[in-house]
Order: structure tokens, then sequence, then C-alpha cells
């Protein structure tokens, strides 16, 4: 018996010892992905510094699944450039263009007209009601880089039917694969959808 | 040891790193590339100009536009910049528009301004103006970037018409 209880319990330990590498190696992602998620927040001074482009306002500079980074500074906002603002009463924020600048002499306030490239009109009919333009506390940040090579899987037109598709079957595939401490694979998984489970999505 | 999943794995971080790397290279290739575009614009009429219901000064203009870019896809604004008494700065899109290929970078366009000029307040009469071409770089990968020509001297009448 004195035996075969040691063989067991040698088998006990190396299973154990598995399963931990494999657990602490998760974990070594996880951080790894949030070090480098709060890293691109201090460097850029955005809250949501990588954005993912849901709609096609913006074509043809921006297509949908386009990774924006994010960034906000000090520096004026100036007609031309893109920036990501949020509308009171609405859940997603919008990456558009500023067409429209008018800052006040005294106080440096600044009042901001948006419009999407692809668009026909500007966007006073998105914003709240009754508001006519952005002010600087709207606004996210300016978009200063661009990565659209490896658009992130295939798109619904519906942006909604994709965000719950698209979350959900990853964390599925997620949880299953955590089940199964199958760390190899996940770490697949995991490469391809931490970005958009940190993303922010961009209207 | 050699499951297909290690080898799946080492495969795809072979593949992104040479595909970050290609995008490092290409977005670095831009520094290389240093563009003289020309622009010119006249303001060859005023349509209109007047005080809104509302109190702000409204103007039409026709613009005509002319001008050599690079060959990127890139979008390209034309905007009035001005200064009044309340706002140091005032800067209105009077145009834009999209070149796609280097077939389209050499453009000239006859126009009226595709966004109302409206000024925040009646200080438009008389006013002294710069018009500016702003360029926005829009590349697939890499920093977006852009430049201005700016031209200045323009005026608006001094009476509504």
């Amino acid at each position: 018996m004195g035996w075969i209880g040691e063989q067991i319990d040698s088998i006990k330990s190396l299973q154990f010892r598995q399963v931990l590498t494999q657990a602490i190696s998760l974990g070594m992602i996880v951080t790894s992905a949030l070090i480098i998620w709060k890293g691109l927040m201090c460097v850029t001074g955005s809250e949501s510094p990588v954005v993912v482009v849901l709609s096609g306002s913006m074509e043809p500079g921006f297509k949908r699944g386009d990774i924006l980074f994010l960034h906000m500074s000090k520096d004026p906002i100036r007609a031309g450039e893109i920036v990501v603002f949020n509308v009171d009463g609405r859940e997603i924020p919008i990456v558009h263009r500023v067409i429209k600048v008018h800052e006040r002499q005294d106080t440096g306030e600044v009042d901001i007209l948006t419009k999407g490239d692809n668009n026909f009109g500007d966007d006073r009919l998105l914003y709240a009601h009754g508001q006519l333009w952005l002010q600087r506390h709207h606004i996210m940040g300016k978009s200063c880089w661009i990565f659209a090579v490896c658009r992130l899987g295939d798109y619904n037109n519906d942006r909604k039917a994709y965000h719950k598709v698209y979350t959900h079957r990853s964390f599925g595939v997620a949880s299953d694969y955590f089940k199964r401490m199958r760390v190899e694979k996940f770490v697949l998984e995991t490469s391809k959808t931490w970005w958009i489970c940190l993303s922010h999505f961009v209207d | 040891m050699h499951s297909f999943g290690y080898r799946a794995n080492a495969l795809l971080t072979f593949a992104v790193t040479i595909l970050a790397l290609m995008c490092a290279m290409a977005s670095l290739s831009d520094n290389f590339n240093s563009p003289s575009p020309t622009a010119e614009v006249q303001v060859l009429n005023i349509n209109w100009f007047q005080k809104k219901p509302d109190g702000d000064d409204e103007v039409s203009l026709t613009l005509n536009i002319s001008g050599k870019l690079t060959n990127f896809v890139h979008m390209e604004y034309k905007a009035a910049e001005y200064e009044t008494p309340k706002n140091e700065l005032n800067q209105v899109s009077l145009w834009d528009g999209i070149i796609p290929t280097k077939e389209h970078a050499k453009f000239w366009i006859h126009t009226t301004n595709k966004y109302r000029f409206i000024d925040q307040g009646s200080n438009l009469r008389g006013k002294d103006f710069n018009l500016t071409l702003h360029w926005h770089v829009m590349p697939k990968t890499g920093k977006m970037f852009a430049d201005k020509i700016a031209m200045t001297g323009f005026r608006l009448p001094e009476t509504y018409r």
C-alpha cells in the first residue's frame, strides 16, 4: 500500500503543479494586458486610449473594425482634427471630424461642431436635444494613430448585434477553455480577444 | 510539447511579430516622404451676405480651389479663420473633399461653400479673414499627420447684400 500511495501522491502533486503553472501563466497574460492598458492610459492621457470603430460614418478614412489610438493633451482642438466625443444620454462615444471651432477670448472655452466624413449633414442631430455645440469636456481624445491592418473579424451591419454576439462568443470561448485548463489554446484565444475586451467602441 | 496548439501558437506569434514589424517600417517610411503641395484659392463671388433672424451673420461664397497634393488618401479642408471681439479664434470649414488616389491629387474645383459660413454673433461686416487649406493624411496604419497652407488677405464687404 505504501508504494502505491506514494505513486498516487506524486501524480497528484504533479498535476497540482501543472495546474498551478497554467494558472500562473494565465494570470501573467491577464496582468500584462492590464499593464499595457493602464500604461497606455498614462502615456496618452486619454481614459480609453484604444478604441474600435463600429460604424461607417468616417469612411473611407476609418472603416468598421479599425483600431484607433487616442491621445488627449492640453493642445487646443482645431478644425479638421478627428476627435472622439461623448454625448449626454448616449452610451457609445462617436468619432468624427471637427468642422467648426469658436474659441472664447477671455475664458478659452471652445464651441465645437463635428461631422462624419461619410455623413451628409453635421452632427447636431446626434447631439443631445437642444445641444448646438460640443464643449471641451465632451471630448475624450483625438485620434492620432490608426491600425487598420487586422480588421477584427467580420462585422455585422447592425453594431448592437455585433457587439452582443462577439463579446458573448469570446467570453464563452474563454470560460470554456478556462474550465478545461487548456492554457496553450487559451493564449491564442485571449491574444485575439483581449484587445476587444479592453478596447472601447466608438461610432 | 509539440502539440498542435503549441505549433499554432508559435506560428501566430511569429506572424503577428512580422506584421507589427512591417507596420512599424511602413509608418517609419513616412518620415522620408516630404511632399511639397501647392494650393491656390480665389473668392469669385459673394452670393449673399445677411443677418439671420437670430442675429448671426451668414455669408455664401463661390470659391475656386486648385491644388496639387500627394498621393495618399486624405481629407482636405478649406477653413476660414478670423478673430472677433468675443472669440479669439473662429475656424469655419467651408469645403472638404477626399482624395482617394494619386490620379485625383491634382484638382481644380469651382464651388460654393459646402458648409454654412455662420458667425457666432454679428461681426462679419468688413472682416478680414484667412483661408487655410488643411490636409490630413489617413494612412492604413501608423500616425495620422496634418499640414496646412494659409492664404491671407481676404475681406468681407462692409454691407449686407
